[in-house]
Formats: structure tokens, C-alpha cells, sequence
């Protein structure tokens, strides 16, 4: 258990790097995030811009530091609305059996039908864009999933000895799914959950590249990615440093589902 | 006997000579095969026995080199008609394997392409060790499970493995096996994963096998039983090494080594009534973490203090009798 | 294959389509307040509204209006657009021919080298090799399809002028230069699922290898590269199929986004313009339409599936 694992330790070593940079933007940015330096255009990379300007002039690094709180706070928020609803669905599903289970599943099975995006637009033209709204529409995305992850759980575990002997000395059904099968599901739920949260920052950047998602003046990195479309040949840096923050967090997640399966389950060997 | 030119008898259908296959890393390898020497004349039948772990599988799958990942023949020769096997490139043991030594495996379930039919499975050996024709491939495949046994063979053809319970499945790994006339067949555990009465059925095919074709088997079992009605010759294992050699009837009259002696008192229906039934204690040493002197006295009920000392040689006691044991230290006897 | 299970397999069918149905029915009946007055906005003109509330029929009670969107569904007429007052169906089949060959060029794309790279990739494996192929396919998986197509954009189009730097030319125009037109937008759709399907090959090739009948196939004396292609390669297919139905959904959902940096005017800039105007009639035809597609998609995968493995029967 207690060998090396690179995909975990780089992982973590990535993530942990972007919520650094998207907490330290609490407090500090090297400018302000708004302010246009109209003279200052889509320049390069200098020591006074670390990752240049876009096409407002406005300071590229302090962006996409604030971009990565969007980024953080979308994600979390939608994989903790997955994880809740899903999880819930899942249990009572799993636990439930017969008629419920068999009813629970072929609606998860519809929903799931729904290509993902497909689902979040659905959920973005009711109730409307904004970051809580994109974070909600990516968290529906991602009921289907997890509830049958945690449905399979649920079904493997409650026939397990230590589940029947609980039952038999009169345990409510309640107090068997927190107490004794949850922390047995908990572990495969952790790799669905990074998982769901690389799935979630693409999403959001899809989302508000679109136009449908964030909207501004919070700065997202898929928002600007949009703004900065088209101005690719003259300052390459305002659409790469968005683009690089998104491909790194996400690799950063895969890579920490990647490590925790791998700690997990010895035989399993995947990239 | 130098100098003097005699004729040199014709070599052995299979000469295993100090075979040595190890697994793991080269600073700590585990050793699976560990200086094995045993040889197998044309239409013989011998019985590599052991309990498992010893290595009896990894022997014949040395010998097919086929060695699984992981593990590699360190030394020693295989000779099959007195060619050297290990050395020979790849390509020219692709033309030997399925052609002039097959084998069959101990997992019916899983030994075949579960994707393939069992025509399909059968043909594409004809073609290629055979050449022949898709036509006369289809035919001669038909008439292989006839000689197997199967009652409508035209009809198995286009059947696909799932079908065929385990019993059919290992008779057709054996049509299979036998379709190119190979002169060795190694046949690992071929009954262990079988229903008893289907066990007495694909037993005698093999019987049979070496009565009509005059192909010679390998039989690597663990069970004294199927070997006692099987093998002319049987060569017991015990944690890499040869223990003991013998034709069968010698051995189960007069065996010499305390695990063989061991392993048949593990035979109700071989041992006489009034001998007591034992099993061994203990467990075979993990092949990793050997014990220094004879591998077997740490379980042996016979062991003195001359056994830790050194692994003991194999001797010849009498004419084709082989021990590895201090209690029998040759000619000294 | 037999029957009772394509019975079996078409009844679900059935059901994930009516769920798909009712569920894109019923998520625009969840609008808070009046959906009429949600898409005119409060100020709206009163005769305007009222004649929108006869046209979208929302004075009728629930079941009536699910019984008349069923019964459109079915005779395929999805209602008309607010946005551009034309029927949603004839709306969709302006703009299908784009998406369509977008998805189905990245979709190829895919297939042609994913499957190849990951055979490779099993065959030749190396111990020093794998640290650097599990990073490449990683952050493959990792970029951002639309962020792929502006950098492709420009490079390619605006730069080297290879390619066209958006818009659609239809088939009528030349089977050339349509498919140019959409081949820098397929190809930034299918690099990150190239990672994912290679991934999937590679291992999946690497589990047959270990299995028995491989050892069986090498103990009949055939060389590396006919047990890698006739026994192999059948057997490791079947995960990679699954595979392949399961991200088709991701190329459609590429494509949706696809079509905003290229400006190709397929479904998913009708979509994106649908939502952004909140043409409710238009947005649930059109999401009806693709995720039928997708599904019927998935289906045709299952078939193949189960025409390629003889053990359905089993299950």
C-alpha cells in the first residue's frame, strides 16, 4: 500500500499548485483583475505582465488566478451536488431493491441517455446562466453517473455477512447504509468524484466559452478563452494560459482518480 | 569407454538436462526450475509429479518455451530429437510447437478462443503446420473429433467453446493437440479441472493416444491415482528439483524418498489397508525462500543432521532408479 | 443473435426513448412562474403574450399538453420556434448535413487512429517507453477541444491557409471542399478522444494477452503477429466497442461547442443561439433529436457488440 504512486503525488502536487494560485487571488493579484491597460494591448509575456495582457489590456496571470477560484468553486459545487443527489439515489435504489430499484434505474438509464452537455444546457435555459446556475446545470450532469456507482455499491455490500448479522440484531435499515456500507463505498465514490470534477472544469469552460456559463465580469478560464479568440497569432499567451489551466487542472484530477484506483486495486494496470 | 568408436544410439525423444527457469529479478530470483534432468522416449508416457508450486507446470512450459512473463530459462538444454530447443530462434520454434510437440492445458474453460470456432480452432493448425487446403482442413478437423470421441463432429464445427461443457473442451484441446501428428504431447494437469467419470474418459484418449500414434506424453499431474494407470515412468518434483526417478512399477513398490513415500501414503486405494494414511505436514517452501540443504527436511519425518548440510546429488540406486535423499547415498548403500 | 434478446434489447429501448421524452417535457414545466412571460420577459406586450399561450398551448392542463407533445413527437412535429417562427423539424434538417459531418468525420478520425496506435502500443510495449506514453495520452485527455480548434484555427487557417477559418461548405459545393471545411473542427474533436480510445485499446489488448487461449494459440505454433491479429484482436474489440458508443456522446457534445469557434451553422449553433434566447419550443426539438440520435447510436454499438461475441446467449 505504501509504494510510490506518481499519478497520486503529481496529481495532488497540480491541483495543489492551482488552488494555491486561485486562493492566493483572495487576497492578492498583481493587478487588478478589470483594470484595462489600453496602451498595453495583447502584449507578451514581461516582468510587469507575467503572462501578458489580452485584448483589453487587461493582466492575463491575475485572470487566470481568479479564473481557477471559478474553476474551484463550479467544481466543487457540482460534485457536491452529484454526490449528495447521486449518492442518495444510489443507496436508497440499491438498498431498496425489487420495484424501486428496477424504477430508479430506468430513469437514471433515460437521463443517462443524455449526452452530458446536452443535459446542462437543458438545466442553463431554465433557470438561466451565472456561475451558481452553471455550477448546478454540470452537478445535474453528473447525477446519472454516480448514482449507479453507488447503486452497484450499495447491491454488492447489503449481502455481505456484516450487513445480514447488523440486520439480524435489529439495526435500522437507516443506520446500516450510514454506518456500515457507506464507508465501503466511500472509496470508489472518491475516484468517481475526481473524476466528475476533471468532467465538471471542462464542462464550465465549455459552458462559458459558449457564452452560456460564467458571466463577466467574474473571469472564467473558458470566458476567456472566448475573448481572447481571434487574437491567437498576435499574442499567443491570452488564449494559451487559459487553455494550459484548464488542461492542467483536469489532467490533475485524472491523475488523482488515476492514483487513488491505483492504491486502491493492485491489479488493475491502466496508463 | 573412450577412444573406441561406437555407434551412437539414436537420442531420446526429449532430453532435459539441468533445466534451470527463474522468475523475479536477477538479484532475488525465485526459482521455479531448479537444475531439472529427466529424458522420454518415443511412445513413452511420463509422469512429472509433484504438489503444486513445485514446478512441474513451469518445466513443461519451459520445455514448449513458452515460459510466462516474468520468467526466463537460465541454463540447462531441452533436446527434442537431440535438437537444442533454447537456443533456436523464434521463428524456427513456431514451426515446432502445434507441429512436433503440442500441449494441453489444465483450464478447459479458458484454453480455447472463446471468439473461435471450434472449427476454426482446429483448421488453422492443419493449414499451417500442414498446408492444407481451407476444404481439406474442414474435413480433416471433422474427422479429428471423431477420433476423439465426438458423436456428430460436423455439426461441433461451428460451435463456439461456451457451448461444450468442460469434459468436451479438454477432448477437443486434444484433437487439437494431436491433429499434427506431433511425436510429444504435454499434457499439464489435463483431468484436475474434470468431473471424475470424465477424468477415466480423457484419460484413456491419451492411453490411446500413445498406443495408435506412437506420440509420446508428458503427463504433469499431482495425482498419484491417474498416474499409476497412465505413465510407464515417473519422475517426482519437490520445490524446483528432481527427488526421484522411476519406472512406475518400481516406484509405487519401492519408493525411496521420504515425500515420495509421502505422497503415496496420500493414496488410499494404492497403499495397503493396514498402512496408515498420513498426509505430509507442513506446506512446500515458497520457491523465493528455500531452505539451505534438502528442500524436503524441514517437513521430513526422516531427516538427520547430515540434511540441512547441503542439497544431496541425485543417484542412481539401481537401473533406472534415481533418488535425491542422504538415507540413500548410492553406491555406499 | 437471438431474438429474445433483440426483444429485450429494443424494449429498453423504448423505455430510455419515452424517459428521454417525458423528461425533456417535464424539465421545461418545472419554470418557475409563467414560462410565456420567462421567455417575453415581464414588460412583454399583453396581446403578445396571449397569443403565445394559444400557440404553445400552456393554458391547457398537464396531461393535455404532455398528450399533444407526445402525439407531435410521434408524427414528428416538434412545435415552431419562437426565435425564427419556423417548425423546429425544418429548423433541424437545414442544419443537420453540418453537425453530422463533423461528428462523423471526428468519429472516423477516431477510429482510424486510436485503434491502430493502441495495438501498436500493446504489441510494442517497453519498459522505458510507458512513463512517457501514459503522459502523452494523459494530458491528451486532459485539452479542451474548442481550445485545440482556436490554436488549429489560426495555425492552419490563418497562418498557413490550409484550411478554410470557418464557415460550412455544403456537399453540393464540392465533396472536397466540404470535407475540408470541416476537418480542422473534427480533428480538434477527435485528438483528446484519440487519447481516450487509445488508452482503452491498450489495455484492453494488454488483458487478452494474458489470458489462456493466447497461450494455447503460441502452444499451436503460430507466430507473435497471427495470435496478435486472429486471436487477439477479436477478443480485445469488445471493450473497445463499448468504448466507442460510450464517447460518441462526447463527439456530439464536441461538436455542439466545435461549431461556435468555427462558425459552422449545424444544430449546436442553433442550440447555443436556442438557450441564449430561451426559444423553450426549440430547444427541447432539438434536444430530443440529438440525444434520439445518440441513443440509437448506442444501439446500433450494442448490435455489433453482440453480433461479434456468440455468448450473449448466456446473458
Amino acid at each position: 500500500m505504501m509504494r510510490s504512486n506518481p499519478n497520486l503525488s503529481i496529481g495532488l502536487a497540480i491541483v495543489g499548485l492551482l488552488a494555491l494560485l486561485a486562493l492566493a487571488s483572495l487576497v492578492y493579484t498583481p493587478h487588478d483583475i478589470n483594470e484595462m491597460h489600453r496602451e498595453h494591448r495583447l502584449e507578451g509575456p514581461s516582468s510587469r505582465f507575467w503572462l501578458g495582457t489580452d485584448n483589453f489590456g487587461r493582466d492575463v496571470f491575475s485572470r487566470v488566478m481568479h479564473g481557477g477560484r471559478t474553476a474551484f468553486f463550479v467544481g466543487s459545487t457540482a460534485v457536491a451536488i452529484g454526490l449528495v443527489v447521486g449518492t442518495l439515489i444510489g443507496a436508497i435504489a440499491g438498498y431498496a431493491g425489487a420495484w424501486v430499484d428496477e424504477a430508479f434505474m430506468r430513469v437514471m438509464d433515460g437521463l443517462l441517455a443524455f449526452p452530458g452537455l446536452i443535459m446542462a444546457l437543458m438545466v442553463i435555459a431554465i433557470a438561466g446562466p451565472g456561475t451558481f446556475n452553471t455550477a448546478l446545470a454540470i452537478g445535474v450532469m453528473s447525477v446519472p453517473t454516480i448514482s449507479r456507482i453507488a447503486r452497484s455499491g450499495f447491491i454488492q455490500l447489503k449481502s455481505m455477512d456484516f450487513v445480514q448479522a447488523a440486520r439480524t440484531i435489529g439495526v435500522r435499515p437507516v443506520a446500516i447504509m450510514v454506518r456500515h456500507i457507506l464507508p465501503n463505498v466511500v472509496s470508489s465514490l472518491v475516484v468517481a468524484a475526481s473524476v466528475a470534477f476533471a468532467a465538471a472544469i471542462l464542462s464550465e469552460a465549455g459552458l462559458s466559452y459558449l457564452g452560456l456559463g460564467v458571466q463577466p465580469p467574474t473571469p472564467s478560464w473558458g470566458r476567456m478563452l472566448r475573448e481572447a479568440q481571434g487574437h491567437f497569432l498576435r499574442s499567443p499567451w491570452s488564449t494559451l494560459a487559459p487553455g494550459l489551466a484548464i488542461t492542467l487542472m483536469v489532467l490533475g484530477f485524472y491523475m488523482i482518480s488515476n492514483g487513488v484506483r491505483d492504491a486502491l486495486d493492485v491489479r488493475g494496470h491502466h496508463l | 569407454m573412450s577412444g573406441t568408436p561406437t555407434p551412437t544410439p539414436a537420442p531420446s525423444l526429449l532430453e532435459v538436462r539441468e533445466l534451470c527457469t527463474w522468475f523475479g529479478p536477477d538479484d532475488a530470483p525465485v526459482r521455479a526450475v531448479d537444475g531439472v534432468s529427466f529424458r522420454l522416449e518415443r511412445g513413452q508416457t511420463v509422469a512429472l509429479v509433484g504438489e503444486s508450486g513445485c514446478g512441474k507446470s513451469v518445466t513443461g512450459l519451459s520445455i514448449m518455451q513458452l515460459v510466462p512473463a516474468g520468467g526466463r530459462i537460465v541454463g540447462g538444454e531441452v533436446r527434442l530429437g537431440g535438437k537444442e530447443l533454447i537456443r533456436l530462434d523464434r521463428q524456427e520454434m513456431t514451426r515446432i510447437r502445434g507441429r512436433r510437440m503440442a500441449m494441453v492445458f489444465q483450464e478447459p474453460m479458458t484454453s480455447l478462443n472463446p471468439l473461435m470456432t471450434v472449427g476454426e480452432q482446429i483448421a488453422e493448425m492443419l493449414r499451417r503446420h500442414l498446408g492444407l487446403t481451407r476444404g481439406q482442413a474442414t474435413g480433416r478437423s471433422a474427422e479429428l473429433l471423431a477420433e476423439v470421441g465426438f458423436p456428430r463432429p460436423r455439426r461441433l464445427l461451428g460451435e463456439y467453446p461456451h457451448r461444450l461443457s468442460g469434459g468436451m473442451r479438454q477432448r477437443v484441446m486434444i484433437a487439437m493437440a494431436q491433429s499434427c501428428d506431433p511425436e510429444l504431447l504435454i499434457a499439464d494437469e489435463p483431468t484436475t479441472a474434470l468431473d471424475v467419470t470424465v477424468q477415466a474418459q480423457i484419460l484413456e484418449l491419451l492411453r490411446g493416444l500413445t498406443a495408435r500414434a506412437d506420440t509420446a506424453i508428458l503427463l504433469i499431474t499431482h495425482d498419484l491415482a491417474v498416474v499409476s494407470e497412465t505413465a510407464d515412468h515417473v519422475v517426482v518434483m519437490y520445490a524446483g528439483l528432481v527427488v526421484e526417478s522411476a519406472p512406475t512399477r518400481v516406484l509405487f513398490s519401492r519408493p525411496l524418498h521420504p515425500y515420495t513415500q509421502g505422497l503415496l501414503a496420500c493414496v488410499t486405494s494404492i497403499t495397503q489397508a493396514k498402512k496408515r494414511l498420513r498426509p505430509i505436514r507442513g506446506t512446500v517452501p515458497a520457491p523465493n525462500a528455500l531452505p539451505t540443504g534438502c528442500r524436503f527436511a524441514p517437513r521430513c519425518p526422516r531427516a538427520f543432521a547430515r540434511c540441512p548440510s547441503a542439497v544431496p546429488p541425485l543417484v542412481e540406486v539401481e537401473d533406472g532408479h534415481q533418488v535425491r535423499c542422504y538415507l540413500h547415498p548410492g553406491g555406499t548403500r | 443473435m437471438s431474438s429474445t434478446y433483440l426483444i429485450r434489447r429494443l424494449f429498453s429501448l423504448a423505455t430510455t426513448l419515452a424517459v428521454v421524452a417525458l423528461a425533456t417535457f417535464l424539465a421545461f414545466e418545472v419554470i418557475p412562474g409563467d414560462p410565456v412571460l420567462t421567455m417575453l420577459g415581464p414588460d412583454a406586450d399583453p396581446s403578445l403574450v396571449a397569443a403565445m399561450r394559444e400557440e404553445l398551448g400552456t393554458d391547457l392542463p398537464l396531461t393535455a399538453r404532455l398528450a399533444n407533445w407526445v402525439a407531435g413527437v410521434l408524427t414528428g412535429d416538434l412545435g415552431t420556434s419562437i426565435r425564427y417562427a419556423r417548425p423546429v423539424g425544418s429548423l433541424i434538417l437545414d442544419r443537420v448535413a453540418v453537425s453530422l459531418s463533423v461528428a462523423l468525420l471526428a468519429m472516423t478520425a477516431v477510429v482510424l487512429v486510436a485503434i491502430p496506435l493502441g495495438i501498436a502500443l500493446a504489441v510494442r510495449r517497453s519498459h522505458w517507453s510507458e512513463p512517457f506514453v501514459a503522459t502523452i495520452i494523459q494530458v491528451g485527455m486532459a485539452i479542451p477541444s474548442f481550445w485545440l480548434g482556436i490554436i488549429l484555427i489560426s495555425v492552419f487557417g490563418l497562418s498557413l491557409g490550409l484550411f478554410p477559418t470557418g464557415g460550412y461548405v455544403p456537399f453540393g459545393a464540392g465533396l472536397f471542399a466540404s470535407i475540408r471545411s470541416v476537418t480542422l473542427p473534427a480533428i480538434a474533436i477527435a485528438i483528446p478522444l484519440i487519447a481516450v480510445v487509445v488508452r482503452y485499446t491498450r489495455n484492453s489488448m494488454i488483458d487478452q494477452f494474458s489470458q489462456d487461449y493466447v497461450r494455447t494459440a503460441f502452444s499451436k505454433g503460430f507466430p507473435v503477429r497471427h495470435v496478435v491479429y486472429r486471436h487477439v484482436l477479436r477478443n480485445a474489440a469488445l471493450p473497445v466497442i463499448t468504448v466507442l458508443g460510450m464517447i460518441f456522446g462526447n463527439v456530439v457534445v464536441g461538436t455542439i461547442i466545435i461549431e461556435q469557434v468555427f462558425a459552422l451553422p449545424g444544430l449546436g449553433l442553433l442550440l447555443v443561439t436556442a438557450v441564449s434566447a430561451r426559444d423553450f419550443p426549440l430547444i427541447q426539438g432539438l434536444v430530443l433529436y440529438i440525444t434520439f440520435f445518440v441513443t440509437l447510436f448506442n444501439l446500433l454499438v450494442d448490435l455489433a457488440y453482440h453480433v461479434i461475441d456468440p455468448r450473449v446467449e448466456l446473458t
